[in-house]
């Protein structure tokens, strides 16, 4: 995979984070200019979060390969079902495990995790306490399922600009 | 300060810090802590009882927990009445080894107990208990204070 940018990654980068004149747009263009636009983004959270993604990506020619692979995966089919969804905390365990978590102050009681083996195999696991729902993986399996991204992109979705993937 | 006997329980109405590590690599904002970040580490599992580590707020600064763990982590907190409500069977001292126990603020390093996934206990179940557990941290943020 080529370690340039996609288009759909900066696709909700705030219009206002755009700050190049005229002659140094014409200096650049197509993934030259998003990953410029990245990294002129006012925004700390967005430049955090674009940071991890690529970091992901390079991971794709490393050892954490199948893992950093899996969690874009499952990232884009979800934002395929919900571009509006929130986006997770994500982390490494000491286990060597990419973790990533679905879990929210407004949203008590409500939690969605990830977590990924070095092979690229995932156990999932959604609480839902209002309905008092639990459902995950007992096992680890090669993709997350559609019952997942089902769980996952109706119950974490951004209601305001900022808290979007 | 001579630290509380191993196995003392810890207080109700003190405040934990837990600094689980490695840090996130992206923590999103209003982001709470989950199942994931009261999981015993390898080392804790090995351990009997199993003790997932904290530290009693009063005994412990904020800076000389940081000593104990060179690195990044993230900063948890929560009251030790609350982390038993909520499901760990108890929270209560361990006294560190030298020279560990030497360092200031040592004196405070507790231990959450009954956190580990019990034997034919299914995944699910053993995340759904420690994401109670969980709910009972919350994120100390940078400006925080």
């Amino acid at each position: 995979m080529s370690d340039e940018p996609h288009i759909e990654d900066w696709a909700f980068l705030p219009v206002e984070t755009v700050v190049h004149t005229p002659s140094e747009i014409r200096e650049i263009s197509g993934p030259g200019l998003l990953r410029r636009m990245a990294l002129h983004s006012r925004d700390p959270d967005d430049r955090r979060w674009r940071a991890l993604l690529t970091s992901l990506r390079a991971e794709s020619s490393g050892a954490r390969s199948k893992q950093g692979q899996a969690f874009l995966d499952a990232w884009s089919a979800a934002r395929e079902v919900e571009p509006n969804l929130r986006r997770p905390a994500v982390g490494w365990s000491e286990d060597g495990l990419l973790q990533a978590s679905w879990a929210f102050e407004d949203l008590p009681g409500r939690t969605f995790s990830l977590e990924i083996q070095p092979d690229g195999k995932l156990a999932w696991f959604f609480r839902d306490l209002a309905s008092n729902k639990v459902v995950g993986s007992e096992e680890d399996v090669a993709r997350l399922p559609d019952l997942a991204v089902a769980e996952l992109t109706k119950s974490f979705v951004a209601r305001r600009r900022g808290l979007r993937g | 300060m001579t630290a509380p006997a191993t196995g003392t329980p810890v207080p109700g109405d003190l405040e934990l810090l837990r600094l689980p590590r490695p840090p996130k690599d992206y923590v999103p904002a209003g982001w709470r802590p989950t199942h994931l970040e009261v999981q015993p580490s390898s080392a804790e599992k090995e351990s009997r009882p199993v003790r997932v580590s904290v530290w009693d707020a009063v005994l412990t600064t904020l800076e000389e927990a940081k000593a104990f763990r060179p690195g990044d982590f993230l900063v948890l907190r929560g009251l030790a009445g609350s982390v038993r409500a909520a499901g760990a069977s108890d929270v209560v001292y361990e006294n560190l080894e030298a020279p560990a126990s030497r360092l200031p603020g040592a004196a405070g390093h507790a231990g959450m107990e009954g956190l580990e996934r019990r034997p034919g206990e299914p995944r699910l179940a053993w995340c759904n208990r420690l994401d109670v557990v969980a709910a009972a941290f919350r994120l100390q943020r940078p400006d925080d204070g």
